[in-house]
């Protein structure tokens, strides 16, 4: 009996090899593609962000690479298992890890965007001021007559 | 194009070679496992390896790509993020679940046609066309046909780009055109006003100065639109410090062409209602107001910039940042408005019925400039309401030549169509006519009365006339004017020497206003 358990394993290794050497009948595996994407894009993901402190995880400039290495790894893996990226795998995988992850982060702030309303009306009321003010100076100074500035 | 490959691959993301050694590692490690794998023909994997490939080796591309793989990478996290906060879809019926399409965020939907705005990560899409995105009866996203892949309409976010380049690029042009046409008027300009003395005094002084800004100005764009023309295709340098200040320095000649329009109006507000009287002004606060001040708003503009929208070269316009270098340049505009038509007020009302000669005389200084008040700032009236479709082509066209041709404006309005220096230049040619002698001295004086007698009344000239001929006959009645017109030329008593020959035009031309 012992020695049954090796060679039978032998030959259910060697089926399984055979079988993935011929031709695939169909295409996309959603269910395989969603257990490689949990096997080992989601294990490198974790393995980064526990390298960061859990209060950096909002921090776009820290967690981009992290996050663009995980979308890199789902969408390799999608193009070699001839899966459309994204998909439907994809999109609940990703709301899992914003869930799991970044659900207490800004939602908006990322891109290029003007500043607050409070920075801005400074940035652009004193400058106004100012020309308003130097107006008044040069009118003022040009009434005054030579050798008195 | 760089997008026709994004199109293709849906926002594929450079490949990581890392990932896959992995990936082959773990696919043998499934194979052991037992379970199913699909593998992907040889020739799709040599295709995309051979792409991928080409875009590493390129850095241009890269460079490019990771601009626009920066952007949509950011939409992409917070699409999640919204999709995982928004409430659940409430009405009932079937419905399109929320999803990430790649490239734009989409919520729930009900069967029907979605729709936005194109995004702006490529140069070639139109953020004013719409991306469609179909939901079947059933709760299901459309699937394209041929790949039965969900699919979302993007074509009509590059159909156009042709023409609008096509038109960007003859926009260009007409700009440079517009600028160097400037700069050849304004240098002609600044030689006649420095060469003919006879025309020199605190008003020319200041016209000077405004020339020389635009000079300034027109250089500067046309540098300005050459880099960024040249950034648009070429990415290799996407954080160019130089190039921002180029750009905060086309900001800050842009401010000082503005403000030396001010001085302008406030050298005549204060000439004629101010202190009529003054000898001479003092021009320093001039030079300040239109040399120093712009800096103020350029550098603060050039900080607000750094700090908060630093995109490459600072090119975009998209931003209210703008306004910092706006703001300013529309209130000097209106500022200069309100001075000139309290001039044209005081001159109509209050010197028309003592001083009729002088009134018209400050009036013609006074129209050039308020002439070209309202050609200055009309851009900036039109430029908010830009009309859709063909006829917004011809917007662009019209406003392009409202703000690239200013310096040509301003040179023929103040040089090539003023008296003074029409009569200065056409004296300086009959001087040289006959300085070169053939015809001799008898015939000059008769041509200088032909000249004199058909001027129109200029300031100078009467001045002129009262200053260096003080024949009785010419005295007694503007004499009272004098000492006021005197005010508005310097230097003429240089000039008297050279002008000898003509006594007789004079007297004419005095009494004959």
């Amino acid at each position: 009996m012992a020695s049954q358990g090796p060679s039978l394993l032998k030959a259910g290794l060697l089926m399984l090899l055979a079988a993935q050497i011929l031709p695939p009948a169909s295409g996309c595996n959603r269910r395989f593609y969603e257990i490689m994407i949990g096997e080992f894009c989601q294990a490198k993901f974790r393995l980064d962000m526990t390298g960061l402190e859990r209060g950096a995880w909002c921090s776009w400039p820290k967690t981009m690479k992290i996050y663009e290495e995980l979308t890199n790894c789902t969408h390799q893996v999608a193009l070699k298992m001839d899966c459309f990226w994204p998909n439907g795998v994809v999109d609940d995988f990703f709301m899992q890890i914003h869930r799991d992850y970044f659900s207490d982060c800004a939602l908006t702030g990322r891109l290029l965007h003007d500043p607050p309303i409070g920075i801005l009306a400074p940035f652009i009321a004193v400058p106004v001021l100012i020309t308003l003010l130097m107006t008044a100076a040069v009118v003022w100074r040009s009434k005054r007559t030579e050798g008195v500035l | 194009m760089i997008a026709k490959n994004e199109l293709k691959y849906r926002g594929s993301p450079p490949v990581c070679r890392n990932m896959w050694r992995s990936i082959s590692l773990s696919l043998l490690v499934a194979l052991a496992l037992g379970s199913e794998v699909s593998q992907p023909p040889d020739d799709v994997v040599t295709l995309e390896w051979a792409e991928l490939k080409l875009q590493e080796n390129t850095s241009d591309i890269s460079a490019v790509i990771g601009n626009a793989r920066r952007m949509i990478l950011a939409a992409q996290f917070e699409c999640y993020l919204k999709i995982i906060h928004d409430p659940p879809w409430s009405e009932a019926g079937n419905y399109c679940n929320r999803t990430w399409d790649g490239w734009m965020c989409w919520g729930d939907s009900a069967p029907g046609t979605a729709m936005q705005m194109c995004p702006t990560y490529f140069q070639d899409f139109d953020p004013g066309e719409k991306v469609t995105k179909v939901c079947n009866p059933d709760g299901q996203w459309f699937h394209h046909p041929e790949s039965n892949r969900i699919w979302s309409n993007y074509t009509q976010c590059q159909v156009h780009t042709k023409d609008r380049v096509k038109v960007a690029i003859s926009l260009y042009y007409l700009a440079v055109v517009g600028h160097c046409l400037s700069i050849v008027s304004l240098i002609i300009s600044l030689i006649i006003f420095s060469y003919l003395k006879s025309l020199s005094c605190q008003r020319i002084s200041l016209h000077k100065n405004t020339f020389l800004s635009f000079i300034l100005n027109s250089i500067v764009t046309i540098m300005f639109l050459s880099v960024s023309a040249v950034i648009n295709e070429n990415t290799t340098s996407s954080n160019s410090v130089s190039c921002k200040i180029l750009a905060a320095l086309t900001q800050y000649t842009s401010t000082s062409n503005y403000f030396w329009m001010l001085c302008e109006g406030i050298y005549l507000h204060t000439l004629i209602i101010v202190a009529v009287f003054v000898e001479e002004q003092q021009l320093f606060w001039y030079y300040i107001l239109g040399w120093g001040f712009p800096i103020i708003p350029a550098s603060t503009y050039a900080v607000a910039r750094w700090l908060y929208f630093d995109d490459k070269c600072w090119i975009s316009p998209h931003t209210h940042l703008v306004y910092i270098i706006h703001g300013p340049i529309q209130v000097a505009l209106v500022v200069n408005l309100f001075f000139l038509l309290n001039i044209i007020r005081v001159l109509i009302t209050k010197l028309k019925e003592t001083h009729c000669t002088e009134s018209t005389a400050y009036m013609k200084a006074v129209r050039a400039t308020l002439i070209l008040i309202p050609l200055l700032g009309i851009q900036f009236i039109l430029m908010p309401w830009r009309p859709e479709g063909c006829i917004g082509y011809v917007y662009d066209f019209f406003n392009n030549i409202f703000s690239h041709f200013q310096g040509l404006m301003v040179a023929i309005i103040f040089c090539f169509c003023n008296s003074e220096a029409q009569t200065a230049l056409q004296r300086k040619w009959v001087q040289w006519k006959s300085a070169w002698g053939k015809t001799g001295f008898g015939e000059t004086p008769a041509t200088s009365n032909h000249f004199n007698y058909h001027t129109n009344s200029s300031i100078v000239e009467t001045s002129r006339a009262n200053l260096e001929h003080p024949a009785p006959a010419a005295r007694s009645e503007p004499k009272d004017n004098s000492r006021a017109l005197s005010v508005m030329q310097q230097g003429n008593s240089g000039e008297a020497g050279t002008h000898g020959e003509r006594d007789a035009g004079n007297r004419l031309e005095t009494t004959g206003i």
